[in-house]
């Protein structure tokens, strides 16, 4: 199947081509980056995790979602999400791909990466993210290729993928409830260390992963003449608008617990987010406009005409996926920071090499994604009928 | 680095060598990108010497085994208040701050 993202539009392969370039880019910062180490980094003693791991935590979230359209599918028979599995599930195969190169850009002895099986560390949390991510990257990879392949001839799939598709479905939401666990175990970072942040961690995920999922379905549609159909994209909106929704409840519940316990070292780093500490406030302009994509967002989605008209949806699912990129990509990470344990407040902002770095790696993504899409399109376009009977291209 | 509450680890983001002047090659040093904190100068331990810390606090830093009851240490926790950073952590500190 791979032969099929050989044979593409002047633009596909310009696209993939300005992918490359950022890729190249990327690369060549990272050369710098092993050569000097993490000192070209806006990273401190005090906040020693920044916008890489805040990606990798935020990409885990978007892969873990195509629990929403396989969940529904597979367990429920929704057959409007019958044509967009596989577009769920190569998402999370590049969300997962980023996360791991995230990982890796972030070790300060880079070849010492195999050290993580060679010396395992059954204490340590990472030990057990490193196995959840990469054997959902290989259930995902596995279930969407072979589900392709079979609608490619125009045969019903293989009954021995149907225990993975299961397996897949109870898997996503372990690879975000670990990655929480990174956080909110911790003694001593009063804005991580509390038991909502699994929960949360799901809710938000689930809200910008069928966001993001909206807007790439609508790209396909504009792009190949294969639809993914209005109704799973309102479906996915619906998804999207609910667990936003509630993850602004879930943290209205954190503002709840600092302010009204009293308890100022929970109350530090909110007040670092909203207002600015001790006279320092970088991250109060990114947490405005947090807000302000928050409650587009929201009231785009869940009112129903605005959803249902396309173009407020494209600016709903935008903010909504934006804001939960700002919010976990960048706020939560550096908050968790502040003040440090001796309570004074050390800011934390990316660096231009950092900020290459991290454009690299999500071109990588993408790369990736544009070549698993222009496969899965490009058969369903041959196909023209989808499972159930129904055209799956433009008509 | 991130887990601990104290703040008492820190990474060596670049090479420290650079920022040394005079390097003391009877000791050894460690790496770019890799995580470093205290440890109470073994290596002068195990030839009989106080941490270096120790040695230049002309007495405002006392270091010894808290278990033998006949330690200096032990002698001036017995006549001091003294108290520990985050206790309720159940990290067990063991550096008590008279006060």
């Amino acid at each position: 199947m791979l032969e099929l993202s050989l044979k593409g539009s002047p633009r596909y392969w310009g696209w993939l081509f300005f992918l490359a370039i950022l890729i190249g880019a990327g690369f060549l910062t990272y050369l710098y980056q092993f050569q000097v180490g993490l000192g070209i980094t806006g990273m401190s003693r005090d906040v020693s995790w920044g916008l890489y791991i805040g990606q990798f935590t935020f990409l885990v979230g978007v892969a873990a979602s195509a629990v929403t359209i396989v969940l529904p599918y597979y367990l429920h028979n929704y057959k409007k999400y019958g044509r967009i599995a596989v577009i769920g599930e190569f998402l999370a195969v590049s969300s997962i791909l980023m996360c791991i190169l995230f990982i890796f850009v972030d070790l300060g002895q880079p070849t010492r990466i195999l050290n993580v099986i060679l010396h395992p560390t059954p204490s340590s949390i990472m030990f057990y993210d490193m196995i959840v991510l990469n054997v959902y990257l290989i259930l995902n990879l596995l279930c969407g290729w072979v589900i392709l392949m079979s609608e490619k001839k125009g045969a019903p799939p293989p009954s021995w993928i149907k225990p993975f598709l299961y397996i897949a479905i109870l898997w996503a939401p372990s690879i975000h409830i670990v990655t929480a666990f990174l956080y909110q175990g911790l003694p001593g970072r009063d804005y991580w260390m509390t038991a909502i942040m699994a929960a949360k961690f799901l809710s938000s995920a689930f809200a910008s992963g069928p966001s993001l999922l909206v807007i790439l379905s609508m790209l396909i549609r504009k792009f190949t003449n294969f639809d993914p159909g209005k109704e799973a994209i309102q479906t996915l909106a619906k998804t999207s608008a609910y667990f936003l929704v509630v993850t602004i409840l879930f943290y209205l519940f954190e503002v709840f617990t600092a302010f009204y316990s009293g308890i100022s070292s929970h109350q530090y780093p909110i007040i670092y987010l909203f207002k600015g500490l001790d006279g320092y406030s970088k991250l109060v302009p990114v947490m405005s406009i947090c807000i302000l994509l928050a409650v587009i967002g929201a009231l785009i989605l869940v009112t129903p005409p605005l959803r249902k008209w396309e173009v407020t949806l494209t600016i709903g699912a935008a903010s909504t996926f934006l804001c939960m990129w700002l919010e976990k990509g960048i706020t939560l990470v550096v908050g968790g920071f502040i003040p440090n344990p001796f309570g004074s407040v050390f800011e934390y902002w990316p660096t231009l090499p950092e900020t290459i770095i991290t454009i690299g790696v999500w071109a990588l993504g993408f790369f990736v994604l544009t070549i698993l899409y222009k496969i899965a399109s490009s058969v369903k376009e041959k196909a023209i009928f989808d499972k159930y009977g129904e055209k799956q291209i433009k008509a | 680095m991130a887990g601990c509450p104290y703040g008492a680890r820190s990474f060596n983001w670049r090479d420290p060598r650079q920022y040394i002047k005079n390097e003391n090659k009877e000791f050894p040093f460690r790496m770019k990108g890799v995580v470093e904190k205290c440890t109470f100068c073994y290596e002068r331990l195990a030839r009989g010497l106080p941490p270096a810390c120790v040695e230049v606090s002309q007495g405002a830093i006392v270091f010894g085994d808290i278990e033998n009851p006949e330690s200096a240490v032990r002698k001036i926790l017995s006549t001091n208040l003294a108290i520990r950073r985050k206790p309720k952590l159940g990290t067990n500190p063991s550096i008590y701050y008279l006060l």
